[in-house]
């Protein structure tokens, strides 16, 4: 380990994320491959947005039952910018919930000290709609 | 609805030393640019893993307007029991006033060797140094996933 200080988290957001049915796509060597559409929702806290329609969750269902999550879905923030946010993460076999963890990265023209952020998200998937809490990297 | 969940710890897993050169410029215009990053080599260090960086990567940046740079890296490295794990790296560089700029990453592994499975049922965080143009050092955190999960049990 270095001089650099340990990451801060901080929560920032709360997100609910409604999605669509899977869409089975193909077996690679690393699993199972999937499409789940992002249809809608809102992302509420010290920033808000609208997630808009038309990204998706390129998941891949491992032999063990984990899935490994690859979203992009675009969301206009309340000062009129749109970004994508990536998030990319782990919903672990062994939870029974459909509890998830993920980074979550901004990209596009977002004010700065929001979009040039890192930030982790942890959150549960329900039937139609996933949700989380979105924490700042400091 | 589960407001406020509480966040994982993050543990300290290695630490990530990339030997860079120059950036090449791709396209440039008033509202920032695009650069290639060559990675040309490096070492992963830590109490679970050894490795070096294979050379050969690189880190598509895009400066923007305002002093403010996204990160993607990708790269391989080799551990020292030659196993060969994907990275890919994404995240913000800024500056920040009167402090040592923000330099956050995150990155995702792959590899299907069995020894390294645990880099592949995590999330990552990379605290960024630029110790000068030719290297970059990043600790990585990995988020409590077991915590995860029970935090999430008790508010649902």
């Amino acid at each position: 380990m270095t001089a650099i200080a340990p990451p801060q988290l901080r929560w920032v957001a709360h997100a609910t994320v409604e999605v669509g049915v899977p869409v089975p796509l193909d077996s690679t060597s690393d699993g199972g491959r999937r499409l789940v559409p992002v249809r809608g929702g809102q992302v509420v806290g010290e920033w808000r947005g609208i997630v808009l329609g038309g990204g998706a969750d390129r998941q891949t269902v491992l032999e063990d039952g984990s899935v490994l999550i690859d979203a992009r879905y675009p969301v206009r923030l309340d000062d009129g910018s749109t970004v994508c946010f990536v998030a990319r993460g782990v919903r672990p076999a062994a939870a029974p919930g459909g509890e998830f963890c993920t980074s979550l990265i901004l990209r596009g023209d977002a004010p700065t000290g929001i979009g040039s952020t890192v930030y982790l998200a942890v959150g549960h998937k329900a039937a139609d709609a996933v949700e989380f809490d979105v924490f700042e990297v400091a | 609805m589960s407001y406020a969940a509480a966040a994982p710890s993050m543990d300290y897993v290695f630490t990530i030393d990339v030997a860079v050169q120059p950036p090449i410029v791709l396209t440039e215009s008033p509202r920032g640019r695009r650069v290639y990053i060559p990675i040309v080599g490096g070492t992963v260090r830590g109490p679970r893993i050894q490795a070096e960086i294979i050379p050969g990567g690189g880190d598509r940046a895009v400066e923007r307007a305002g002093d403010v740079m996204d990160i993607h890296a990708s790269y391989l490295v080799r551990t020292s029991d030659d196993v060969v794990i994907e990275v890919d790296n994404r995240g913000h560089w800024r500056e920040l006033p009167g402090r040592s700029p923000y330099f956050v990453t995150a990155p995702v592994f792959a590899t299907d060797d069995d020894r390294y499975r645990w880099l592949t049922r995590g999330v990552f965080l990379g605290m960024a140094h630029e110790v000068d143009e030719t290297r970059i050092v990043i600790d990585v955190y990995a988020a409590a996933m077991a915590e995860v999960v029970a935090a999430e049990e008790r508010t649902t």
